[in-house]
């Protein structure tokens, strides 16, 4: 436990959303880029998260009371996936530079699958929970301010 | 002689003891909701809570004897209906939730209602460590 | 009539081990209390062994303070700090107290 443990698993959760907030603004700004370095359109990166301490998705009874799980650490980012899922949007532009050639597809352009709307809705559901996050910080400072007084 | 062996058994050491476990249990709960809040996002984790108070009181109150149907004992093989439990035996234990509706990833943790409990446990805890702060207030002021 | 014994006594749920050989294990039997000495100059002494055994408990959770912050709390130390503070200041005002007393007795003979 100690004294600092909360503040440590809540400023997880803050590096873990400034990262999610940093890949959707990298979306963002790369929401029309038809050329990137390995070839094709950019495509939306997406972040993994995982708590550190792994816990059954279940309570099992016969769960014995040593392996019972200390609380948890916090979260992480796994790894920042490209998100290959969704097929790019194709736009009839046959003068544009990265047109495709030959092919049934020839004069299409392919534009990342970004979804603005997406990525702002995500936006805000990062910044939701990194406020979230600091709040549980401050209190935590409170908390603490408020027991030295005990014998004062 | 008001010497502290003395202080032992009556009421205001064992405030003082409970208020101590209560304080250790609400940094421990403390863990557990910021735990639930860092991990809001993560796909398929659900959240955890804290149980101590209610076994506390029960606890409490089985050291006085219950209104409830005494059994008739006169030899000591007799096994009592209820027996006290010493207070200081109970520990919190964390249990997971996995009742309540999840969202779409598998995830089950509501951020407000993260936050208010995050809220309730940091006004609690100060609570707490005002009422100690004040009980050695008072026998330090008397000792002047 | 027999006399109604209360919850505490009845111990009919507690059932012992059957130690008949040095090598069984033995269960837990309960300590026995501490022994309380009634006359003053024991408790004076049993006092002061208090006052102790409390500083240095407030002395080394302070030092795991510095050394081993993870396994303390912060309300920990200060309620041990307290707690120091409030068991010397018990023991001032008794024996200045006492003291006085003496000191009354001896100057109004």
């Amino acid at each position: 436990m100690g004294l600092y443990s909360s503040i440590n698993i809540a400023s997880s959760g803050l590096t873990a959303q400034r990262l999610r907030l940093d890949v959707i603004s990298d979306n963002i700004a790369n929401a029309n880029t038809t050329r990137t370095t390995e070839g094709g359109p950019f495509r939306r990166s997406r972040v993994i998260f995982r708590s550190r301490v792994d816990q059954p998705y279940w309570k099992s009874v016969f769960l014995p009371k040593a392996l019972e799980n200390e609380v948890g650490k916090g979260v992480r980012v796994v790894k920042i996936e490209k998100d290959y899922a969704d097929p790019p949007r194709l736009v009839y532009d046959p003068t544009h530079p990265d047109a495709i050639k030959s092919g049934p597809r020839a004069g299409y352009v392919e534009y990342p699958n970004v979804n603005i709307v997406t990525e702002m809705v995500d936006m805000i559901a990062a910044s939701r929970s990194y406020e979230a996050n600091v709040a549980v910080i401050n209190g935590s400072r409170s908390m603490f301010l408020k027991a030295l007084e005990i014998g004062r | 002689m008001f010497g502290l062996t003395m202080l032992t058994g009556n009421s205001f050491r064992k405030t003082l003891d409970i208020l101590h476990r209560e304080m250790d249990v609400s940094l421990y709960r403390r863990d557990v909701i910021a735990n639930n809040i860092a991990n809001s996002d993560t796909p398929h984790f659900k959240r955890s809570v804290v149980n101590f108070e209610t076994s506390l009181k029960a606890a409490l109150a089985s050291e006085k004897p219950s209104k409830h149907l005494q059994p008739f004992l006169t030899d000591p093989r007799h096994i009592p209906f209820e027996r006290p439990v010493d207070y200081r035996t109970v520990r919190p234990r964390k249990v997971l939730d996995f009742l309540t509706t999840s969202k779409n990833n598998g995830n089950n943790v509501d951020i407000e209602q993260e936050t208010m409990n995050a809220l309730h446990n940091q006004l609690q805890y100060q609570l707490m460590s005002q009422v100690v702060a004040s009980y050695y207030n008072q026998v330090n002021l008397v000792l002047r | 009539m027999d006399p109604v014994l209360s919850s505490k006594d009845a111990t009919g749920h507690r059932i012992f081990l059957e130690t008949s050989d040095p090598r069984h294990l033995k269960g837990s039997r309960g300590s026995p209390p501490a022994s309380k000495s009634k006359d003053f100059k024991g408790m004076v002494m049993d006092e002061l062994n208090t006052v102790n055994n409390l500083q240095l408990k407030s002395d080394e959770l302070s030092r795991r303070l510095v050394t081993d912050p993870d396994s303390v709390d912060v309300h920990d130390v200060t309620i041990a700090l307290a707690e120091a503070n409030m068991a010397l200041n018990i023991t001032k005002a008794v024996v200045d107290r006492v003291i006085r007393a003496y000191r009354d007795i001896i100057t109004a003979r």
